[in-house]
């Protein structure tokens, strides 16, 4: 088994078979030239809050290799979308990280992709202690935010009069 | 031993009050752009009022209260253009709960030292001589007295 390295920190290992896998993407992704981007293979990780009780996964228009916490794919063009996401989740349960060489759903995003749970009630996939579908989403990883569109008001007072 | 347990419950009230509430803990932030311009010298500052809810349809229904916040914001020359911050404390246990918003513009008004606030749609206060009757916008001018959407 490969441990799976985060900020210097071993949180995990892969089964050598995904190894093989994430290394043969790599490349795969560095043979190919930069221009063509949307046509380059990229690896892409998912990290699950609990462990998966499938092999294989299809979400995202990608199959998916699971293995413990983790899932592994290579897919070309390495764009995540919180759609992909959500179908992981209704197969697996609440997803911890979803992310490609290249790019990775941010926390609200993670948080609209679990968020699936709450929607659909229970689910295949692993439970929370908890037992609470709703609860499952409760920790937003970044702060609770969002923007409006705009307040707007011109009245026919002139100021310019008043001075 | 009746007054015994009638302080002890007393004792738990005053903690309860004393301590902020686990489900009050969490907060949600609203920006709400803001563009207001040509209002009268009685108006002397403006706020944003927004209320959250766990139901999708909760800003048209209001069904699934969720929580309350407002900020205020100065006038100056009768204008104001920017970006307004409201902190919405939160009735239930968590941000991730929420699913749709309702936000109003608000106008503050000096009546006589008095300081009344009106909806930017009309005033609202019926202690107001001119209760209901509207602010006079610009003709041809974007109005937008109230946001409301997903979460």
């Amino acid at each position: 088994m490969t441990p799976l390295i985060r900020s210097n920190r071993i949180v995990g290992t892969i089964h050598p078979a995904l190894t093989a896998g994430i290394v043969a993407a790599a490349i795969a992704a560095a043979a190919l030239p930069a221009a063509a981007a949307t046509t380059t293979t990229y690896s892409y990780w998912v990290e699950l809050a609990e462990t998966a009780k499938k092999s294989e996964v299809h979400a995202g228009n990608v199959v998916w290799e699971c293995r413990g916490k983790y899932c592994i794919a290579a897919a070309r063009g390495g764009n995540v979308s919180v759609r992909g996401c959500r179908e992981m989740v209704r197969q697996v349960g609440r997803v911890v990280s979803y992310r490609s060489e290249i790019k990775r759903l941010d926390g609200d995003q993670l948080v609209a992709c679990n968020a699936v749970l709450a929607e659909a009630g229970p689910t295949p996939g692993p439970q929370t202690t908890s037992g609470s579908a709703t609860a499952i989403a409760k920790k937003p990883e970044a702060p609770a935010r969002v923007t409006t569109d705009e307040l707007t008001f011109t009245g026919v007072h002139d100021w310019n009069l008043t001075k | 031993m009746k007054d015994a347990v009638l302080l002890g419950v007393l004792a738990l009230l005053c903690a309860g009050i004393g301590t902020p509430s686990a489900a009050r803990a969490d907060v949600f932030v609203i920006d709400t752009p803001v563009s207001v311009k040509g209002l009268p010298p009685e108006v002397i500052e403006g706020a944003v009022t927004c209320a959250v809810f766990t139901e999708p349809d909760g800003h048209t229904s209001n069904l699934g209260y969720g929580g309350f916040g407002s900020a205020r914001f100065t006038l100056e020359g009768g204008a104001f253009l920017g970006r307004v911050h409201v902190p919405v404390e939160l009735d239930v246990a968590s941000a991730s709960l929420l699913r749709s918003y309702r936000c109003t513009l608000y106008f503050i008004r000096n009546v006589g030292g008095e300081r009344r606030s009106a909806t930017a749609a009309g005033l609202s206060d019926p202690r107001s001589p001119d209760y209901r009757e509207e602010f006079r916008r610009a003709r041809g001018s974007r109005f937008a007295g109230e946001v409301k959407g997903s979460l």
